[in-house]
């Protein structure tokens, strides 16, 4: 059953949906020199796509936070606690990339917050659960998990980037808040190799 | 359960499971059977609404999954622009330095 979708929902996707738009057209991926360079001119040309997509990612935060179907003391709650997540994830060095896909994290800890909260409920209740419905919430639960774990890894792999490191294989970097030094990236690699 | 046409009368009828057979039970009462049919009708409706209320909820969570999932990938595509920028480059999805033309791994 397709509904309308709210205002505040439509608002956030149709700039989401926009800024990808923008970036999808100049076709950076390949990474040859004229890409980057078309990519450092849209970055500096647009210096508030940061802004604008930090401003995306809150107002769906927002939307996440309001379609819960709990007191306003909950909802309260959880936003205070976005607010601990996202200071407790930002180091001193992080830029906008790293400040992006914390709030990534955040949006997708709140996502699975919620759907943990209804798949509890439906499979705890004491009518019982549809084959149907069960299979929609487990499928919504996995999702949900998914993408917390793709935006930890994520965030992961951009410090690990931009902070220099010499791991060798990025998809199987660990999340660590600390400061990475290189004692510590050695002892990573030599883990990683003894592994293979 | 309902009105059934039998030979030229309308006849309320009652159907119930009995072990692996169904039993039709003719209610005599026209009163009855009018009340019987109204309360039917009467649940009926409740249960349609219902299940309109758990479809709406779930396209509701559906339309916000949705929603999401393009918040992600609109910060995919970001991330990637600014690895890119930053002389990022993908191979076999994994992101690695170029520098001056030569590879390095990261």
């Amino acid at each position: 059953m397709a509904t309308k979708p709210k205002p505040k929902e439509k608002a956030v996707t149709d700039r989401a949906k926009a800024l990808k738009a923008a970036i999808a057209e100049i076709e950076v991926m390949d990474a040859t020199l004229e890409a980057r360079a078309r990519a450092r001119k849209l970055m500096t040309e647009n210096g508030d796509m940061w802004r604008a997509s930090y401003e995306v990612a809150d107002g769906a935060l927002v939307v996440w936070i309001e379609a819960m179907q709990a007191t306003g003391l909950t909802k309260e709650l959880y936003t205070l606690e976005c607010k601990r997540l996202k200071q407790e994830l930002l180091t001193d060095k992080d830029g906008p990339l790293e400040k992006l896909l914390i709030g990534q994290v955040v949006l997708a800890w709140v996502r699975l917050m919620y759907i943990d909260q209804f798949y509890t409920a439906v499979f705890s209740g004491k009518e019982g659960v549809t084959f149907e419905r069960g299979l929609f919430w487990e499928k919504r639960l996995t999702m949900a998990q998914k993408r917390f774990d793709q935006a930890t890894v994520a965030l992961a792999r951009v410090r690990r980037l931009l902070q220099g490191s010499k791991v060798k294989n990025l998809n199987v970097a660990v999340f660590n808040p600390l400061p990475v030094s290189s004692a510590n990236t050695d002892a990573a690699v030599r883990a990683y190799d003894r592994r293979r | 359960m309902g009105w059934e046409t039998r030979k030229g009368g309308c006849y309320y009828y009652v159907k119930e499971r009995v072990g692996s057979r169904v039993v039709s039970q003719y209610v005599r009462s026209l009163e009855t059977a009018l009340l019987l049919d109204s309360f039917r009708k009467e649940i009926r409706e409740e249960r349609e609404i219902e299940r309109a209320a758990k479809a709406a909820y779930r396209a509701e969570v559906e339309a916000l999954d949705a929603m999401s999932d393009e918040v992600f990938e609109m910060a995919q595509s970001l991330t990637n622009l600014a690895l890119v920028a930053l002389g990022f480059h993908q191979h076999k999805r994994s992101w690695r330095k170029m520098r001056d033309g030569d590879e390095t791994k990261t």
